[in-house]
This record gives structure tokens, C-alpha cells and sequence, in this order.
């Protein structure tokens, strides 16, 4: 069984490598087919490499302890096949992105849901690396799909230097790394870093730092947000939905390994400094947001002070902590996605503006309540899912005694109660007026939408099922 | 059948169910829908009057469901003496309210809207002082939070009223997360979060290290909620909300939420100094600021919203000082205090309605034109005072044996009654000045129809004058068991029996002195907004400055943080990194031990070599020159690999190093001329940094040598690249056999970037 499953473990990671040859060389080689989209066969890859990921149990280490398959990545991986696939039908019904150029924009895709793959599988320093390249080039280059628009040039170059200037940090920091323990394995470093006691001493904290920052670039925590909102603002709004769920929890499933690898991380003292940027992060991502008139922009923000608080689970560094972060994710990503495509229902290509929304609810009262549930879920009121996602969080973080992180955390929901409610006040409450946009009644997108807030209800009341899926993956890993 | 008499979720159910269903009655009859609804309400007063004698007996019924039972969460309802009062008043105020607002929204097209969110919130409170779960609790908890929201900012269209929701939203949130806090402490502490196993366990709680925590949080959500000092200032701005939300949330019952909190956590954290104290100062102080407030204010809904939280500063301060007689008098006073204030709010409605001002400096003579509007504000006006027979008087009477009985009461006895003697004329004020003071000028009221006006004013005034009148076992069946279940010997609630001389005495004077104040208000006082020297104390300025601080800060924060300037965010990463490393460095400082040992001569020469040329790429004033010093660096570094015994590191380097300034050069004809971007102080500034982090990166980097924890690899290479390499040359041996793949891959890699350099080259011809 050890031997023969890993090959099938791989195949999903094959027909990515497949799909990219195939969109980026094919599509160009034969000039008719770029007036056929690929997307339902894309859709149909993605579909069966869901599937593939669901057939397999166990946890392997395959390519000499580079990588480990295991509950843990198969789970992750699921979860971005799905996003991808919901993503895929967003930039169907999004008129952002110029179809012509899907053969293109689609090897991007599956190039960078490779790099998540080995994100989320990785537990060697090097792999996470070259993991880490392989999301970041498609995404600058997604982010700059626009080519004609000047902003999303200067969004994409910026992301690309500040990308460069993160891996080149995060490498300076895993020599050190490999300097003081003579090894890129992440279970071997925690053994040799706890090992002769270097905690606390300036060039462990300096080699951590370092190293963590390029994680921290992917989920765009404080100090390396910069990119987020120029680039998210840039971006065509699919592009914007996908990046701001999939290469960020792609960042935190390599955190998590990264530091779940050893059983003896408590000792390393880590839950310090992550609590330190948790606090950070949620405070500036807020404080930002809470001016910010544009929804897109906005909507970045909200995306860094989630990163915040899913750190928060993090920071507590022990299992209730873990499974606090594993139950936020869907629930995240439910929200998040949620109003990301009622945003693209809204928006219309072009009405960003919060004023733009002003009394949609006479317009389209179906919409503006799905909308409701994900804004009112992102806050983290009851009886939403985000609600008893963050109690989670609150828990782990009050478990560990972190009571400056969870102050910070609560002055921080307050806050976002009122960028979010304004939000609500601009829909329901104000009268529609002549920049009101005129939306047009699509079931389609309608129904999904409903398929993403509705669960948001039903799991803010019953989370059960939500919560024994979260036990499941700390029990496998 | 479900069996209502042990059933306590069912009314829930059919209290939220309503508001889903009753957009379905609207077409029928606006102004009736009303009657309709308040149905409900009705069945549910009588269903809960039917535990009166039961409870009274000692029964305790009980309902669970297993909900999410990892979490420690249940559907856990119970009812006891003290919630089944609460649940009287929710019910039955409610149901009044309902028919008032069907008449008094009348054909308002919202009206769906409103009733949809009363019966919300109706639904919520009562689950709230129904529910056994903490957690459970603390979401019915939020839910009127948010109800209260929505009805607050009713009438959105005017920004006054958009700005007072948010306000009470912010701070009853506020104080939410706070309770949340404290009940996830409180299930850490007990190890449940079933409410009856949490009240159990005073010695466990008490004793334990996390109290102060837990009765500080506890207490912060139930001032917010209640609105005490310093979180009162969302209640008179809670006057927006339509006069039927006041009467009901805003005295009768949302407010008394955290009167409910605290009165249901008294067994198991109360009695302590720490408990004493928080609420006789936050109680006294709410109590008299509010008297005095109310005393100036000219809007009758305003004079009423001051006297309610003075009341509920009342209520804090008796609970705060405990005991079987100041309970009893606390429990009477919010009884008759919701009955009299929710009148006194509906009588203001029908005013507002009819007059459409509440302004008492236009109202006179309304006696004539609405006599029993007037009665009914007389009546429930003298119980406010405290005239006997009223319930009102006998409240005020409790109140004061149980300061006059108590050590060292007089003091605290003096403070309430000078409050009660400011509450007098506020009552006078309200109930009779507007209909009996007769006045020049004055509109005549429109007549007034509509038996919803008045039913519910009536009612509940009766009530206050029947019970106080009638010698009935509400003591011994309501009050007493209340006093109870909330751990007290039982209470000395006395209704229609006469204490001593002395209270009588004191009430009497009580009166008097109301009276010459209410004459002398109304004599020698301007009707204009008069704030009184206690205004200057508005934690209300500090929540706005607050918010515009916040505000202006996120603005600031956000244009200099994320500026746009890459150079900016490196600037804050290098900063961010060494006062991380700064602060590492300082908790190490007696074990700082720099080892320059194994430094040779050429090392400090090629240092200083790397050093000068860096500091000349700065300084340089041409490209060219520029790039010129930097490939000196380069070189720096070469000399570096090629002296520590790595010859291929150092032949990659040149080559690399070689590509790099073929690139920049090519690059030098697309920039712009050389110019100066930034100031002195900038390049100052940046400069100190970089200077700073440097030094540190070198100091650490020369501490590490000491930590050197395992055996180099070089060894290896020296003692196999014979047998394993089978080479003389180790240099070889390591390039093409031990790091074979290595080499492969910087050989690739440059073959890759020279194509790139080489073709940069041709389209520069071109």
C-alpha cells in the first residue's frame, strides 16, 4: 500500500502539470481553438481531481521528506479545487477579463494551484520556497491580466518586487536557519533549535523572522500587506476573490506545518511574535477598511484583518488553537467568496463605489439579503457561521492567556461592526438614486450565492458537522 | 400536544415565527394589525401568570435539548421566580405596545418592518431571561442588541437617529464581547456552561484568581447594556427610536437586561467588596446624574429617558448593597417602574401623534382636549412620584427602610432621597405640567380616536394604582420567591401595609421638597436647553472625539502607511525587524560575547573594501558610477567565497556578477536623468536605519559564530573526495561530484539568464 499509493497521491499534481502544458503551448499552437473556452473541461479536471484527493488515505512522505501527503494537504487541496471551480464560473459571469485570453489566464490557474499543492504539502524549507515562486508568478501575472490598464500595471509591478524582496528575506533567513541546525526539514529544525536552546537569542528570532516572512507575504500579514490592497484593487474581481482566499490559506496550511511539524513547539516561544502580528494585522487591516469607499479595496483590507484573526488561532500554538483556525476556513471562505460574487453581481464591471449601492435593497431584495448574511457573518454576529468561527478563535487565544491578543481582537470586531454596517446602511437603509445600479435578474449566479450564504445560517445555528470535520483533520495530523 | 406548562421554547418558537409570518395580516388592516398581533403576547401573559403558583411552590421546570453538546452549548431554558417576573413584563408590556404602535405608526409604510423587529427583539429578551446556557444567553443577548439597533435607526432618513443606533450598537457590542469573555471564563472556572451548574459554585468562583476578571466583564456588559455611567449616554440619544420602542426597550425591558444579569448572577459572584463597589458608585452615580439631567430638559421623552437611568442606577445601587430589604425594595421598584415609566412613555407617544411636538414649551391645557390621556398620565405620574396608594409609593417606601434599617444607611439614605426630591418635579413635570398648566398661545389638539391610544396607557397606570391598593399575594407569590432565587432569606416586599413613621415621614417630605423644586423649575427656570454644570462631564463628547479620532487616524494610518512607496514599506520592514531584534538583543545583554578569533587580515581588508563600496554607490552622483562601485561589492564578495575554500561559489558569483552589470547597463539609457528624490532628512533618516541594522545583522552574525552546534560539512568533503570522489582535487570532486546537481543547476540557471541578456542586447541594436 506504501508503495503504490503516493503515484496516485501525484496524479492529481500530474493533470495540473497537464493542463497548464495543455492551455499555455496547445491553445497557442493551434490558432482556432482560442475561440472555444476550456473552462467546462478545466471545470471537469478540477472536479476529478477532487475526487482523486477523496479516494486516498494514509500519510506518506514521498521525494526524499520534501513533501508529505497526507489528511492535512488532501483536505487543502480539496478545498482550492473547489475554489478554483467556483472561481472559474465568477470569471464566466464577470465581464473583467477579456475571454479571449482564458487559454492563457487558465495555465495561470492551474500553474498556481500546483504551487498551492506543494504549498500545502511541503515540509522541507527548499520546497516551501519554490512552492511559495510557483503561486507568486501566475498571480502577478494575473493580477496584471488588465494590460491596458495602467493601475494594474503598477499594482503587478509593485507586488512583483515587494514578491522578490519577501523570498529573498525568506531565504536569507532559512540560511540561517540551516546554519544554526544543519537542516531544511522542518520537523529537524524545531529538533536542533529546541535542542540547544537558541530561544530567544537574537539570531534564532532573526532566522525565524525571516523565514516566516515570506509566509507572511502569501497571507499578507504586517509588515508584508503592502501589496494587498493595490494589488487587489487592480485585479479583475474573480482574480481578487481567488487571491484573497486560496494562495492566503495556502500560506497558512504551510504555517501550520511549518510549526505543527514538531510536537515540542509550544517550548519555542513563538506565541509572542505571532500574537504581535495577529494584533497588527487585524488592527491596520481594519483602521484601513474603515475609511475606504471603494468595496474592492475594502474588501482587501477586511481580507488582511482576517488573516489577523485566523492568526490568532495560531498564536495560541496548541491544538484547540488548530482546530479553531480549521473550522474558520470554510467559513471563511464561504463568507469571503460569498461577497466577492455578490460583489460581481453588483458591480458590474465597473460600479465599485460603495455610493453606487445605495438602496439596492428595492432593487434586488434576494441579493442584498444573501449579501447580508456574508457581511453580517464577516463581522461575527450571531446567529452566523463567522460568528461562532471567531468564538472559536477567542477561545484558543484566552486557553493560551493571551489576553492583550483577545482585547485587541474584540476593540477590532467592534471596529469592523462599523465599516461592515455601513455597508448595510448604504444598501438597506438610504433611497435608491440615480448612480443606484440597475441589476438585472440572473438566477444563476443567484442560486450559488445563495449556495454559499445560506450554509452560512445553518452553520452559525448547527456547527456540528463543521466541528467534527475540524477534529478529524488535528486527529489525521 | 406540547405540554406549555413545561414548555418554554415553544413560546419562542411562535413569538419568531410571528415576525416571519406577519407581513401575511398587513393588507387587511393597518391600523388593526395591531390587536392582531398583540394576540400573542396576550396568550403568552396568561400562560406565564400560570406559573405564578407553581414557581411560588418551589417548581423549577426545566428544558433540554442537546445542541452542540462539544461546545458545551445546549437549547437549555428554565423559569424561576425571577425570570417569570421579567417574563410578565416582556409579555405584558408587549402586548400593550403592540396595539399602541398599530395606531401610532397607522399607515406608515414600513410598518412591516417595525413590527417584523419588535416581535425579534420580544422574542429574544424573553429568550434571554428564559435561557439555562450561558452561551446561549450571550446570543439572545446580542440579538436584542441588534434589534435594538434596527429600531433605534427606524426613521433612517434622519441622520440623528442613524447616528444614535450605531452609537448603542457600538457600545451594547462592546459590552457584548465583554460578557462573551466572561462567560467563556466563567465556563473555564466551573467547567460548565449550564447556567444552574455555574450558580452553584460561589466558593469555586470566588475564590478563584480569574474573579475580578470575570465580575468586571460581567459588569461592563451589564452597564453597557443598562446604560450607567460611564456607558449612559446612548440611552437619551436612544430617543430617535419611534415613542412605542422607547416605552418598551428602552425602560420597561432592554434596559432592564443587565439589571437581569447581574440580579441572576448575585448567588454566585455577588456580596464581595469588589461587587459593592462597582455598582454603588457606577448605581449612585447614574442615579443622581440622571435626576439632575432630567430635572433641565425640555422634550418630554428626554425628562423620561434621564429618569430611567436614573432609576436603573437605582436598581444597581440596591443590588449592589444587597440584602433581603434592599432586594425586595429593587425588585418592587423595577416592577412598578416599568409599569409607570412604559405609561408615561405611551402618553408621551399619543402627545407626539397628535401635537406632533413633544416640546414643553408648547404644550398647555391638553386636559380638555384628551382628558383621558390626562388621567392616565396622572395616575401614572403619582406612582412615579410616589404618592400613596400607588405602587410607586410603595417601591420608594421599601427603598428607604431598607437604607434606614441598615448601619450606616444614612448617609447612602440622604444621597436617594435629594435623587428622589429631583425625580419628584421631573414627574410633575411630565404628567401634569403639559395638561393642566394653561398657556397662552396653543394649537388645539386634533381629536383624539383610536381606543390603541389609549388602552395602553390606561392599563398600565390602573395596574399601578390597583396594585397598590389591593391587598394582593403578589408579594408572597412574585417577590419573595424572586428575592429567593436570588439567594436572599426572602424578601421584606410590604404592599399595602404601613412601615414605620419614620419612611412615612420621609416620603411625605420627599414630596414636599419635589414640589418646591417643580415650582421653582417651572417659576424661575428657562425652558431652554439647559444643561446644568454636571453636562461637562459627557463620556458622549469622549465617545465622539473618540470616533473622530479613530476616524482621522485610520485616514492618517492608511495614507502613510500604505503610501504607494515600495522604499517606504522596506523602510518599515527593516525597522519592524530590528526593534524585534533590538528588543532580543537588550534580554541578552550580559551574554553578549563577540568572537573575533577567526578573522584573518584579508578578511578585515576585503570588509572594508565591501564597506567603502557601498557607501560610494550611495554617494555618487552619475548611473554609471554608481553601478560601477556596486560591482565592486560584487567582487567583495567573490574575493570572500574564493578565500573560504569556495572556488565554484565564487566562479557562479563572477559570472553572475558579470550578467548583472551587462543588465544594468543596458538598463542606464531607459532611466531618467539623475535626480534627487527625496530630502536630507529622508536619506538621514533612512540612512541611521540602515546603519543601525546593519551593525546589528554584523553583531549577530559574529555572535552566532559561538553557536555552532554541529560538525561542518566541509570535513566530509575532506575526508571522502578520495575514496567516494575518487579525485586529488577536492574543489573538482566537489563541483562535478558531490554538488554535481548544484553546479547543473547554476550552470542552467545562467545559461537561462544569459539568453535573457543576450537578447536584451539584439533588440538594443535593433
Amino acid at each position: 500500500m506504501i508503495n503504490t499509493l503516493p503515484y496516485l497521491a501525484l496524479i492529481p499534481s500530474h493533470l495540473l502539470v497537464g493542463l497548464a502544458v495543455l492551455f499555455f503551448f496547445i491553445g497557442k499552437a493551434i490558432p482556432g481553438l482560442k475561440r472555444f473556452s476550456p473552462a467546462p473541461f478545466f471545470f471537469l479536471v478540477l472536479l476529478a481531481a477532487f475526487i482523486l484527493e477523496g479516494l486516498q488515505e494514509g500519510s506518506h512522505s514521498i521525494f526524499f521528506e520534501m513533501m508529505e501527503v497526507d489528511s492535512f494537504s488532501r483536505m487543502f487541496n480539496q478545498i482550492f479545487f473547489l475554489v478554483s471551480a467556483l472561481i472559474l464560473f465568477m470569471i464566466q459571469h464577470s465581464g473583467e477579463m477579456d475571454r479571449g485570453n482564458d487559454w492563457e489566464n487558465f495555465g495561470l490557474l492551474s500553474t498556481l494551484l500546483l504551487g498551492m499543492m506543494f504549498m500545502t504539502g511541503a515540509t522541507h524549507l527548499l520546497m516551501a520556497v519554490i512552492a511559495i515562486e510557483l503561486v507568486s508568478l501566475p498571480s502577478y501575472l494575473l493580477v496584471a491580466v488588465n494590460r491596458k490598464d495602467f493601475a494594474s500595471k503598477e499594482a503587478s509591478l509593485k507586488y512583483v518586487l515587494f514578491g522578490s524582496f519577501a523570498t529573498g528575506i525568506m531565504l536569507y533567513g532559512m540560511s540561517l536557519l540551516f546554519g544554526l541546525t544543519g537542516s531544511l526539514v522542518f520537523s529537524e529544525i524545531w529538533k536542533g533549535l529546541l535542542k540547544v536552546e537558541l530561544i530567544n537569542s537574537p539570531i534564532y528570532i532573526l532566522a525565524l523572522f525571516m523565514t516566516l516572512g515570506g509566509i507572511s507575504f502569501k497571507i499578507a500579514a504586517v509588515p508584508f500587506h503592502f501589496w494587498c490592497p493595490d494589488a487587489y484593487q487592480a485585479a479583475p474581481t474573480p482574480i481578487t476573490a481567488f487571491l484573497s482566499v486560496a494562495p492566503k490559506l495556502a500560506g497558512f496550511a504551510l504555517l501550520l506545518r511549518l510549526l505543527f511539524e514538531h510536537y515540542g513547539i509550544q517550548q519555542a516561544g513563538l506565541g509572542g511574535m505571532i500574537s504581535l502580528i495577529a494584533m497588527l494585522t487585524m488592527t491596520v487591516g481594519n483602521l484601513a477598511a474603515l475609511r475606504q469607499k471603494n468595496m474592492k479595496r475594502l474588501m482587501a483590507y477586511s481580507s488582511i484583518s482576517h488573516a489577523g484573526f485566523l492568526l490568532m488561532g495560531v498564536a495560541s500554538m496548541d491544538e484547540v488553537g488548530r482546530q479553531a483556525v480549521y473550522f474558520y476556513i470554510p467559513i471563511y471562505i464561504l463568507m469571503n467568496l460569498g461577497a466577492f460574487l455578490a460583489l460581481i453581481y453588483m458591480a458590474k464591471d465597473e460600479h465599485f463605489d460603495l455610493s453606487d449601492y445605495k438602496g439596492m435593497i428595492k432593487r434586488a431584495p434576494v441579493l442584498v439579503t444573501f449579501f447580508a448574511i456574508c457581511l453580517l457573518s464577516l463581522v461575527g454576529v450571531p446567529p452566523f457561521a463567522g460568528f461562532i468561527g471567531k468564538f472559536y478563535l477567542f477561545k484558543a487565544a484566552m486557553g493560551q492567556n493571551l489576553w492583550l491578543l483577545v482585547f485587541v481582537g474584540g476593540a477590532n470586531s467592534v471596529i469592523s461592526l462599523v465599516y461592515y454596517v455601513n455597508i448595510l446602511k448604504i444598501m438597506i437603509l438610504d433611497d435608491p438614486d440615480q448612480n443606484t445600479v440597475l441589476v438585472e435578474h440572473k438566477p444563476i449566479p443567484l442560486t450559488l450565492l445563495g449556495m454559499l450564504s445560506v450554509p452560512l445560517v445553518f452553520f452559525g445555528i448547527y456547527w456540528n458537522p463543521l466541528l467534527h470535520w475540524a477534529e478529524g483533520i488535528l486527529l489525521f495530523r | 400536544m406540547v405540554d406549555l406548562k413545561r414548555d418554554m421554547l415553544t413560546p419562542l418558537l411562535f413569538i419568531y415565527g410571528l415576525a416571519f409570518l406577519q407581513p401575511l395580516f398587513h393588507p387587511f388592516d393597518r391600523k388593526r394589525i395591531g390587536w392582531l398581533l398583540a394576540l400573542l403576547p396576550f396568550f403568552l401573559t396568561l400562560h406565564f401568570i400560570d406559573y405564578i403558583e407553581p414557581l411560588a411552590q418551589g417548581e423549577r421546570p426545566l428544558e433540554f435539548y442537546s445542541w452542540v453538546p462539544s461546545m458545551g452549548l445546549n437549547l437549555s431554558f428554565f423559569l424561576d421566580p425571577l425570570s417569570l417576573l421579567f417574563a410578565l413584563l416582556i409579555t405584558g408590556i408587549g402586548t400593550l405596545v403592540l396595539i399602541f404602535s398599530g395606531e401610532y405608526l397607522g399607515n406608515e409604510p414600513e410598518q412591516t418592518r417595525f413590527f417584523a423587529v419588535l416581535l425579534l427583539f420580544m422574542g429574544s429578551m424573553l429568550g434571554m431571561i428564559l435561557s439555562n446556557n450561558l452561551i446561549l444567553l450571550f446570543v439572545f443577548w446580542e440579538l436584542t442588541s441588534f434589534a435594538s439597533y434596527l429600531l433605534i435607526g427606524y426613521y433612517h432618513e434622519k441622520q440623528a437617529a442613524r447616528e444614535a443606533a450605531l452609537q448603542a450598537f457600538v457600545i451594547t457590542t462592546l459590552g457584548g464581547l465583554a460578557l462573551l469573555v466572561a462567560v467563556i471564563l466563567l465556563g473555564q472556572v466551573v467547567g460548565s456552561y449550564e447556567l444552574s451548574e455555574v450558580l452553584k459554585q460561589k466558593e469555586l468562583l470566588q475564590a478563584s484568581p480569574k474573579y475580578p476578571v470575570i465580575l468586571t466583564l460581567m459588569v461592563l456588559g451589564s452597564f453597557t447594556k443598562s446604560a450607567q455611567i460611564p456607558f449612559h449616554f446612548w440611552l437619551p440619544s436612544a430617543m430617535q427610536a419611534p415613542t412605542p420602542v422607547s416605552a418598551y426597550l428602552h425602560s420597561a425591558t432592554l434596559v432592564n437586561a443587565g439589571v437581569y444579569l447581574l440580579s441572576r448572577f448575585a448567588p454566585a459572584l455577588g456580596g464581595t467588596e469588589l461587587w459593592f463597589w462597582f455598582l454603588v458608585t457606577a448605581g449612585g452615580g447614574t442615579l443622581i446624574y440622571g435626576a439632575w439631567m432630567a430635572l433641565f430638559q425640555h422634550d418630554l421623552k428626554l425628562i423620561l429617558a434621564y429618569s430611567t437611568l436614573s432609576v436603573l442606577g437605582a436598581l444597581f445601587f440596591l443590588l449592589g448593597l444587597g440584602g433581603d430589604a434592599a432586594i425586595g425594595a429593587m425588585l418592587l421598584l423595577l416592577f412598578a417602574h416599568a409599569l409607570y415609566k412604559a405609561a408615561l412613555f405611551l402618553v408621551a407617544g399619543v402627545i407626539d401623534h397628535q401635537m406632533k411636538t413633544r416640546d414643553l414649551t408648547r404644550l398647555a391645557g391638553l386636559a380638555k382636549k384628551m382628558p383621558w390621556v390626562a388621567f392616565a398620565a396622572a395616575l401614572s405620574s403619582l406612582s412615579f412620584i410616589g404618592l400613596p396608594p400607588f405602587l410607586g409609593f410603595w417601591a420608594k417606601e421599601g427603598v428607604y427602610s431598607a437604607l434606614l434599617g441598615r448601619e450606616g444607611g444614612v448617609p447612602l439614605f440622604i444621597f436617594i432621597m435629594s435623587a428622589n426630591v429631583l425625580l419628584v418635579a421631573s414627574g410633575l413635570l411630565v404628567g401634569f405640567y403639559p395638561f393642566w398648566h394653561q398657556f397662552k398661545q396653543h394649537a388645539g389638539p386634533r381629536h383624539l380616536r383610536g381606543l390603541g391610544f389609549l388602552l395602553g396607557p390606561l392599563l398600565l397606570a390602573l395596574f399601578g394604582l390597583f396594585y397598590g391598593v389591593v391587598e394582593s399575594d403578589l408579594p408572597q407569590k412574585l417577590f419573595n420567591p424572586a428575592g429567593l432565587a436570588m439567594g436572599q432569606a426572602g424578601t421584606a416586599v410590604q404592599i399595602g401595609h404601613w412601615q414605620g413613621g419614620t419612611e412615612l415621614f420621609f416620603s411625605a417630605l420627599t414630596l414636599l421638597l419635589g414640589g418646591c423644586v417643580f415650582v421653582w423649575r417651572v417659576n424661575y427656570l428657562s425652558f431652554r436647553p439647559h444643561l446644568g454644570p454636571l453636562a461637562a462631564l459627557t463620556p458622549q463628547r469622549l465617545y465622539f472625539t473618540g470616533f473622530q479620532y479613530l476616524k482621522r487616524f485610520a485616514l492618517w494610518l492608511t495614507e502613510h502607511i500604505q503610501n504607494g512607496y515600495l522604499r517606504f514599506y522596506l523602510f518599515v520592514f527593516f525597522l519592524a525587524l530590528l526593534l524585534l531584534e533590538g528588543w532580543a538583543w537588550l534580554r541578552l545583554s550580559g551574554d553578549i560575547q563577540l568572537d573575533l578569533s577567526g578573522i584573518r587580515g584579508w578578511d578585515w581588508a576585503i570588509a572594508f573594501l565591501i564597506a567603502s563600496a557601498s557607501l560610494a554607490t550611495l554617494f555618487v552622483r552619475r548611473f554609471l558610477f554608481a553601478i560601477l562601485s556596486l560591482s565592486v561589492v560584487g567582487v567583495g564578495v567573490i574575493f570572500l567565497f574564493a578565500l573560504n575554500g569556495a572556488p565554484d561559489l565564487a566562479c557562479t558569483q563572477i559570472l553572475v556578477e558579470a550578467q548583472l552589470l551587462v543588465l544594468l547597463v543596458l538598463l542606464l539609457s531607459k532611466l531618467p536623468r539623475y535626480s534627487k528624490v527625496s530630502s536630507f532628512w529622508v536619506h538621514l533618516r533612512d540612512g541611521i536605519l540602515s546603519a543601525a541594522f546593519g551593525g546589528l545583522i554584523t553583531l549577530i552574525l559574529l555572535q552566532a559564530k559561538r553557536e555552532q552546534h554541529f560538525s561542518s560539512i566541509s570535513g566530509y568533503f575532506k575526508a571522502h573526495a578520495l575514496d567516494l570522489g575518487k579525485g586529488a582535487n577536492m574543489v573538482n570532486v566537489i563541483l562535478v561530484d558531490f554538488r554535481g546537481l548544484d553546479t547543473l543547476g547554476e550552470i542552467t540557471v545562467l545559461t537561462v539568464a544569459g539568453i535573457g541578456v543576450f537578447s536584451l542586447l539584439k533588440l538594443k541594436i535593433k
